[in-house]
């Protein structure tokens, strides 16, 4: 590794133990604990128990109060696919959606390790470029660190036949965490998605957007060149803004409600906020929700 | 379609300015290195139709503002289209006919306080922006308002303040007054408003205006208004004259009237009167009866009690035409005329039968008698002042030395009379080339001498009847005696002049006076400078003729006499209308003359008298009112000169247009008759067609700017 990517992973690095550490002096408690846990058995509920493990079909059905037990906690496995094609080169402002994503990875990456469990590193464009197998050994943060710093956008993006890729070489249980713009066939991305639930991942869908790919803020006469090969456009760009935010919208609805179907989580991160923000809200969110999912989600 | 200024039509190119800008704009872009092209090219497929729609429809609405912009700067016209904007404004010209016959009256109003009235309904009936030019015509034209104004108040006043003239009338140069006048505006419409009476003398130049107006093209619309009644009678003095001769102090002197039934019904019993100096009548008679259209001639006689100018009216019963109900003549009264003879061949006798035909008196008389002669040889002509002489005949002239020549040249060019009588000595190359070819003074040449032989045989004889020139008029009534008894045994062939043009742009061709029997001139008479010039074919002695010693010797003579200088007279007897040009003395030079014009109080006018040739000249040219005219100094004292304007006799002639006239008319014009108080917007508008298209074009510029900016803007809304 040359001396300029290890400063570039030094520092992302260093930004993601803050961004974690921030948020872990505030929570206590990762918001990824008993992800990977399963159901065991019930026993009769007793003063002191945690009301959110009652399991009130049991309740409804017989009348008596019991609370879900799980199998013993295990370590997880969870793989983070950054996308690292021309596209995710794109940012309006002092960050390219690639950078925003590399930092998101960092972040989710040294946070999973922090407790113990294993991570897996998957860069890719438009097939699977590298892959750092999981490991749950925190010195390996500096190797993924080193590896997302060295990710340099090289050509287009096929998500989902990555997705697809994946769901059929890792066959392990675990959390995938897909980090992206997803510009790709939506039938596709969705596939790969199910692909994954289908052998049983839990999916998380980061969609990483410029906040100008969002808003589209230009005026007058725009020639728009594209970043994948895509042929130059010359447009009057605030005479199509609205139905640009609304072909926008429709891919970002299409694609949360394609997640939802699949039971995946859906997150648009707009590259303009905060890191922090975007991170911390997510986490919280599914700090509330994952516990009364059903195991293996 | 027209363009009234069709050059402005280049602007039309700079349609081409919104393109290239658009072309231009095109070119101008940021360019952004961007991810999500998918979405760009998607919202750009959805609106594509519409963009390039918005595109096209912005640019041809700029297109279509410079278009028209430039179309209305070349003022575009339809010649026919309703006026649905108002109608466009027009360049008019009101022609109020001033003629004499306009003064005629139905008992209250005459015609041309009629014309006023229609003149100004006319004008008020001009669309709104119109300008307006005003002329008074008759057989002149006067322009109050020269060239089309805006100022239609200005117009309405000038028609008020227009006063009625004396003067002829003649359509044609109205009309072609006008039409001058219309050709430099660029309007869609001209009009020409002609408002006149139904007289037919005025249009009998018809096919003229015709030819004038399709020459001036369809834009040009004629519109006579015709306003007054036909008059039923009119009795007119349609000439006064006096006999050829000398006017002079006591000497009983002949004048002559016509007078003219030019209505429709016969009169009875008309008394007409003589006046000197505007008094009691000095001689009048009495015509039984005058027929429908008889003219009938009036002889008078009147002694004059002084020296100077006197004014002659001749005068028939007032009627509903006053103007021509009298004629005034003015007639400078001379105590004496002295008359040069010079001798150019004592051998000869036509000096004694000149001095003693010239004063046909006894001895002790002579010196009271008004015509004084003197009898000169050729040789005393270079030393002897002829300003002194008010007629200089030449008897038998040798070849005369060139200052002598030149002596009579401007002795004649400043307006002296004088008569040759060439006899034997007469050389004719001499005379042709240098009194005729180079100086211009004889009104004809010598041609071949005819003498003996066949001549002594035969002689010739003066032509016995149908005489036309004044001096000869007399022996047209056989009771004065005959011109053809004297004999001619030799006399010169004559050979007219070439016709010339005289100092007012005139053709003058010289006529014989009086013809031998044989049909060759025997004199003839031209005018040179202000003077004129007789040029007899034979001597005025008995050496080649019996003239002399017949009984008609004298009054030729002196009527020959009276009648060259009575030329100076004419100039004070001038048309209505014409300009009277009066040679004052030389003194009065610088000084300011006042005229007084006819009428109770006549109009006073002011004058500078201008030297010119040893005299002080007055030129006068508000001679439209007929009657006498008053020249003095500072409006005091006897006047310095007198002239009178005499009527155009043809005013006289009231008769109507016939209808087949006025149907010719109404080919070439919209005609109205008008009434009192009548609205003439209505009867124009229904014949003003034509539409000015820059208004409406404007307008369009206007609403499609404000609905290109509206356009422009909502479609450069965030979409």
């Amino acid at each position: 590794m040359d001396p300029q990517a290890l400063a570039q992973a030094e520092l992302l690095g260093l930004h993601a133990r803050q961004v974690v550490e921030g948020y872990l002096a505030g929570e206590h408690r990762s918001p990824f604990f008993g992800f990977a846990t399963e159901f065991a058995q019930h026993r009769e509920y007793s003063q002191g128990d945690d009301l959110r493990h009652l399991d009130w079909k049991v309740l409804g059905r017989t009348d008596r109060y019991f609370v879900k037990q799980y199998e013993q906690e295990t370590n997880f496995v969870a793989q983070i696919l950054l996308d690292g094609s021309e596209s995710m080169a794109y940012g309006s402002g002092s960050l390219s959606k690639l950078q925003f994503g590399k930092q998101l990875a960092a972040c989710l990456s040294y946070l999973i390790l922090l407790q113990r469990d294993a991570v897996a590193v998957g860069l890719f464009d438009s097939a699977l470029r590298r892959y750092l197998p999981r490991s749950n050994n925190r010195s390996n943060i500096h190797v993924i660190m080193g590896q997302l710093a060295a990710c340099e956008p090289m050509a287009g993006t096929r998500v989902g036949a990555v997705l697809h890729e994946l769901a059929t070489q890792t066959p392990r249980k675990g959390i995938t965490i897909v980090i992206s713009d997803l510009f790709d066939d939506e039938e596709q991305i969705l596939g790969g998605v199910q692909h994954l639930r289908y052998v049983g991942h839990e999916v998380v869908v980061f969609h990483v957007m410029d906040r100008a790919e969002l808003e589209f803020p230009f005026e007058g006469n725009v020639e728009f060149v594209g970043l994948e090969g895509v042929p130059p456009l010359l447009v009057r760009a605030h005479e199509i803004r609205r139905s640009y935010r609304e072909e926008v919208e429709g891919f970002c609805a299409r694609l949360r409600e394609g997640c939802e179907r699949n039971q995946s989580h859906y997150v648009l991160v707009n590259t303009g906020d905060s890191l922090r923000d975007t991170l911390s809200g997510y986490l919280a969110f599914r700090r509330k929700t994952g516990r009364n999912r059903r195991p293996g989600l | 379609m027209s363009f009234l200024n069709p050059a402005l039509l280049a602007f039309a190119s700079a349609v081409a300015v919104p393109i290239l800008i658009h072309l231009l704009n095109r070119r101008r872009f940021q360019r952004v290195t961007w991810a999500a092209m998918r979405f760009v090219r998607a919202s750009l497929e959805r609106n594509r139709r519409r963009m390039q729609f918005e595109d096209l429809l912005l640019l041809a609405l700029r297109c279509l503002v410079v278009g028209l912009f430039a179309l209305a700067l070349a003022r575009p016209a339809l010649r026919s289209a309703s006026s649905f904007f108002g109608g466009s404004r027009v360049a008019a010209v009101v022609v109020v006919d001033q003629s004499g016959s306009m003064s005629a009256t139905d008992g209250t109003r005459s015609r041309f306080v009629l014309a006023r009235q229609a003149a100004e309904a006319a004008v008020d009936a001009i669309p709104q922006g119109s300008a307006v030019a005003l002329l008074l015509a008759g057989d002149r034209v006067a322009a109050p308002v020269p060239e089309p104004s805006y100022d239609l108040n200005l117009v309405r006043k000038s028609i008020r303040d227009a006063a009625p003239s004396d003067l002829g009338s003649d359509h044609a140069v109205a009309i072609s007054a006008a039409l001058e006048i219309l050709r430099a505006q660029t309007v869609l419409r001209k009009e020409i408003i002609l408002v006149t009476d139904r007289q037919a003398v005025a249009w009998r130049r018809l096919p003229e205006i015709g030819n004038a107006l399709e020459r001036a093209g369809a834009e040009t619309r004629l519109r006579v208004v015709f306003v007054g009644e036909p008059l039923e009678d009119n009795l007119a003095v349609v000439s006064l004259t006096r006999s050829a001769g000398f006017a002079s102090v006591r000497e009983p002197l002949r004048f002559e009237a016509e007078v003219v039934n030019a209505g429709g019904q016969p009169v009875r019993q008309v008394r007409v009167t003589l006046h000197l100096d505007g008094g009691a009548p000095v001689d009048e008679s009495v015509l039984d009866a005058l027929a429908p259209g008889e003219t009938r001639r009036v002889t008078f006689f009147a002694k004059f009690p002084d020296e100077g100018f006197h004014s002659v009216t001749a005068r028939v019963p007032q009627d509903r035409m006053p103007a021509d109900d009298e004629r005034t003549i003015v007639v400078p009264v001379v105590g004496e005329v002295r008359v040069l003879v010079v001798d150019g061949d004592p051998e000869s006798n036509s000096a004694f039968f000149l001095r003693h035909g010239l004063q046909p008196v006894a001895p002790d008389a002579a010196s009271r008698y008004f015509l004084q002669p003197r009898v000169i040889n050729a040789g005393q002509l270079a030393v002897t002042r002829l300003a002194d002489y008010g007629a200089v005949i030449l008897a038998d002239p040798p070849v005369l030395a060139a200052p002598v020549l030149e002596l009579l040249e401007h002795y004649v060019v400043d307006g002296g009379a004088l008569i040759v009588f060439p006899g034997p000595k007469a050389n004719a190359e001499f005379y042709n080339r240098e009194w005729l070819g180079r100086a211009a003074l004889l009104p004809g040449g010598l041609g071949r001498l005819r003498s003996g032989g066949d001549m002594e045989d035969n002689p010739l004889h003066l032509q016995g009847s149908g005489y036309k020139h004044p001096v000869f008029a007399l022996w047209n009534d056989a009771g004065s005696g005959s011109l053809a008894t004297p004999r001619f045994r030799a006399a010169w062939e004559l050979e007219p002049a070439p016709s010339r043009t005289n100092s007012n742009g005139g053709l003058e061709v010289t006529e014989p006076m009086v013809l031998f029997s044989d049909g060759t001139p025997a004199a003839l008479e031209r005018t040179v400078g202000r003077g004129r010039v007789m040029l007899f074919a034979s001597t005025a002695g008995t050496a080649w003729n019996d003239l002399a010693v017949r009984p008609v010797f004298v009054p030729l003579l002196h009527r020959s006499v009276a009648s060259l200088t009575d030329a100076r007279e004419r100039r004070y007897n001038i048309h209505a209308g014409a300009r009277a040009a009066l040679r004052l003395s030389s003194e009065l030079a610088g000084r300011e003359a006042v005229v007084m014009g006819p009428g109770r109080p006549g109009r006073r006018t002011t004058h500078l008298l201008k030297a010119s040739g040893g005299a002080a000249l007055l030129e006068f040219e508000e001679t439209d009112k007929a009657g006498l005219h008053r020249v003095n100094l500072g409006g005091n004292g006897a006047p310095l000169a007198v002239f009178a304007a005499q009527p155009d006799p043809g005013e006289s002639a009231l008769a109507d247009i016939s209808g087949e006239r006025r149907s010719e008319i109404g080919r070439l014009a919209q005609v109205i008759d008008w009434t009192s108080d009548q609205d003439l917007r209505a009867s124009f508008e229904r014949e003003r067609m034509g539409l000015e298209l820059w208004l409406p074009l404007v307008l369009g510029v206007l609403l499609l700017g404000v609905t290109e900016s509206w356009l422009a803007q909502r479609f450069s809304r965030p979409k």
